[in-house]
């Protein structure tokens, strides 16, 4: 039997094929949006987990987690980076090491990320994509971020502002909003949507 | 013209997708981390997510959608344009869908954006389309399908079942050019038409000049001829008519293989080609043109004329189907049956073959022994090769191009014309063949 017969190198050649397959069916634009899902993921893990973690751990845990929601985005590791950036930005934020403007920077790098992996998960990196597509998809992030931004501002000022207020008063005001949101969110998703 | 929508699928509900649990989750475990700790900074992460994912759900698409997929127009030529589209029926709803759709086309439709899936945004109300545009490259019956819709809306947060929709059946007529010639047929019949017949009348073109005859009309003396012989003379023209023309179509070998419209031809392209530009150019002159197929299906298609018969023949000849697993021992149908289908006797008949075995030799032989009027045109591509190849594959492919020409020769020996096919400009050729048997005939029948 010949080196080419082996199992191991026919696995090799067909495996070689279907790269060679995909390569030649793979649009710039399916490419793109991947491409945007990996950088934030890296780049949010990498800002959130600096601070707790060793960089260059950080920096391969970062990589790891990103290709996998990349190659996967309509699975659980997106959730699962996503999740992993909150914890550490929460740790980070214990411990006082972080920035309110690296916080910032996460939770929109976190959305972008969200968002991209939601838009890659209907469309293959084949899939050529029309360019009302990606405007609708870009306006949509824009705005979001934007609403965010004022909110976000507003969320801040707030307790600088109401400086007489009781602890207690601040962890009631949590819970309520924490409770406010995830009720909100439920009402839109199972109201029974009326006629346009 | 629209076609009709091809068979429609059911459709299905919304269901959230995990980017919705995911947006959901992250808007509410940062907040609660944020009273947990007691860090605000902490409800900035939360932010995004809550605002994001209810401005998603702010717009929930209120009817199920329906997708469907139609051809613009059921037929198109080589070369020629196709479209399709698969049109999202959702009642009054202007909510922005993501529709993806994958399809699959024949191996002749080249689509415009390729083969595969192809994702675009539907924001109108009521009836919403995504275009599918490409070219036909090879005749035949195509398809463009079976295709598969997915849709999502709200921004990938709730996504619809992927609905399956049938092929949508294309019929791609071979691409004839326009061509015009002076010959004449051999055998004009009928009442009118634009063929000099062998029958003396009126306005035709110029026959003979003869000795007045009692009943001749005054204005059809030749006056020369009358002045310089002292006898009266008049003109004596054929009457004009139009002819029958029957096409054979040896259905029962293919070889080659074909490269589409702008490729290597097959026998079947050749055959296919050759007879649409045929039917084409003798429907356009008024005369009648019947088709029969030469094979185990001896499928014939009735004669008549004009362009509703060249439409008739091109739909005819786009179910030509040649089998070629059968090459070698296809099924030749007998002289007696064959004939029968030949109609009217006294019709020109063209047989398009490519002459791979000695079926189709005997059939011209035996057509030409019984007075027939006939061309054979050798539908057989210059440049085909054999599908096997070996060390006497070349001596044998030379033995059996000799044998074969030696057959054309004997042929042509008995009185068969045989035109090999050239493509389009092959028709003139082949006509020049035709108008020699129509002075043939006219001396026989002197």
């Amino acid at each position: 039997m010949s080196v080419g017969d082996h199992v191991l190198v026919r696995r090799f050649r067909y495996y070689a094929r279907r790269l060679d397959a995909w390569a030649r069916r793979v649009t710039p634009v399916g490419l793109a949006v991947r491409a945007v899902v990996w950088l934030t993921g890296v780049a949010a893990l990498v800002i959130a987990a600096a601070p707790v973690v060793n960089p260059v751990g950080g920096l391969v845990l970062a990589m790891v987690l990103a290709s996998l929601a990349t190659g996967w985005p309509g699975t659980i590791w997106v959730g699962l980076l996503e999740f992993a950036a909150v914890a550490a930005l929460v740790v980070a934020v214990g411990q006082g090491v972080v920035s309110l403007v690296e916080v910032g920077l996460v939770a929109a790098l976190l959305y972008l990320h969200h968002t991209t992996a939601a838009l890659a998960a209907q469309v293959r990196t084949d899939t050529l994509l029309s360019a009302a597509v990606l405007r609708h998809w870009l306006a949509r992030a824009g705005a979001v971020l934007g609403v965010s931004v004022v909110v976000g501002a507003g969320i801040v000022a707030l307790p600088a502002t109401q400086t007489d207020w009781p602890p207690s008063a601040y962890i009631l005001v949590g819970v309520l909003a924490a409770t406010a949101a995830a009720a909100g969110l439920a009402y839109l998703l199972l109201r029974r949507p009326e006629s346009a | 013209m629209n076609a009709a929508p091809a068979e429609q699928s059911t459709s299905r509900p919304w269901r959230p997708t995990r980017a919705l649990r995911r947006g959901g989750a992250l808007a509410t475990v940062p907040l609660l981390a944020a009273v947990l700790i007691g860090q605000v900074e902490l409800v900035l992460l939360a932010v995004p997510f809550a605002v994001g994912t209810a401005l998603s759900l702010a717009r929930r698409p209120v009817a199920e959608a329906q997708p469907s997929l139609s051809l613009d127009q059921p037929t198109s030529v080589e070369n020629g344009e196709v479209s399709a589209r698969v049109q999202v029926a959702r009642g009054d709803d202007r909510v922005p869908l993501l529709c993806v759709v994958n399809t699959e086309v024949s191996e002749w439709i080249r689509l415009r954006h390729g083969a595969g899936h192809f994702a675009s945004l539907l924001r109108e109300a009521d009836t919403s389309t995504v275009r599918l545009t490409g070219t036909a490259k090879r005749w035949g019956p195509q398809r463009i399908g079976p295709a598969t819709v997915r849709l999502s809306a709200c921004d990938g947060l709730l996504v619809a079942e992927r609905t399956a929709l049938p092929a949508a059946p294309l019929s791609v007529y071979p691409l004839t050019d326009m061509f015009d010639s002076e010959e004449m047929l051999p055998r004009a019949s009928g009442v009118s038409g634009i063929h000099r017949s062998r029958r003396p009348g009126t306005d035709g073109e110029l026959a003979d000049v003869r000795l007045f005859q009692v009943g001749d009309r005054l204005r059809r003396i030749n006056w020369r001829v009358t002045q310089r012989t002292g006898d009266i003379h008049v003109n004596s023209t054929l009457s004009e008519r139009d002819a029958d023309v029957v096409l054979v179509l040896d259905s029962r070998h293919e070889a080659g293989v074909s490269g589409g419209v702008d490729g290597p031809d097959s026998v079947a392209d050749a055959t296919v080609r050759a007879a649409a530009a045929i039917t084409d150019y003798y429907t356009r002159q008024g005369d009648r043109v019947a088709l029969v197929e030469f094979g185990a299906r001896l499928r014939r298609l009735r004669a008549g004329t004009g362009r509703r018969q060249l439409l008739a023949a091109l739909e005819w000849l786009v179910r030509l189907d040649i089998d070629v697993r059968n090459v070698g021992r296809a099924y030749a149908p007998g002289g007696r049956l064959f004939s029968t289908v030949l109609q009217p006797p006294g019709a020109l008949v063209v047989v398009l073959t490519p002459m791979l075995d000695a079926e189709s030799a005997n059939m011209l032989a035996v057509l030409v022994r019984t007075g027939r009027s006939m061309v054979a045109v050798d539908t057989l591509p210059e440049r085909i090769r054999p599908a096997y190849h070996g060390p006497w594959s070349p001596a044998g492919a030379r033995l059996w191009r000799l044998e074969r020409e030696n057959i054309i020769d004997r042929l042509r020996g008995v009185g068969v014309p045989v035109e090999p096919w050239r493509g389009r400009g092959s028709l003139d050729q082949m006509l020049r063949h035709v108008s020699r048997l129509a002075v043939t005939s006219r001396v026989l029948a002197r």
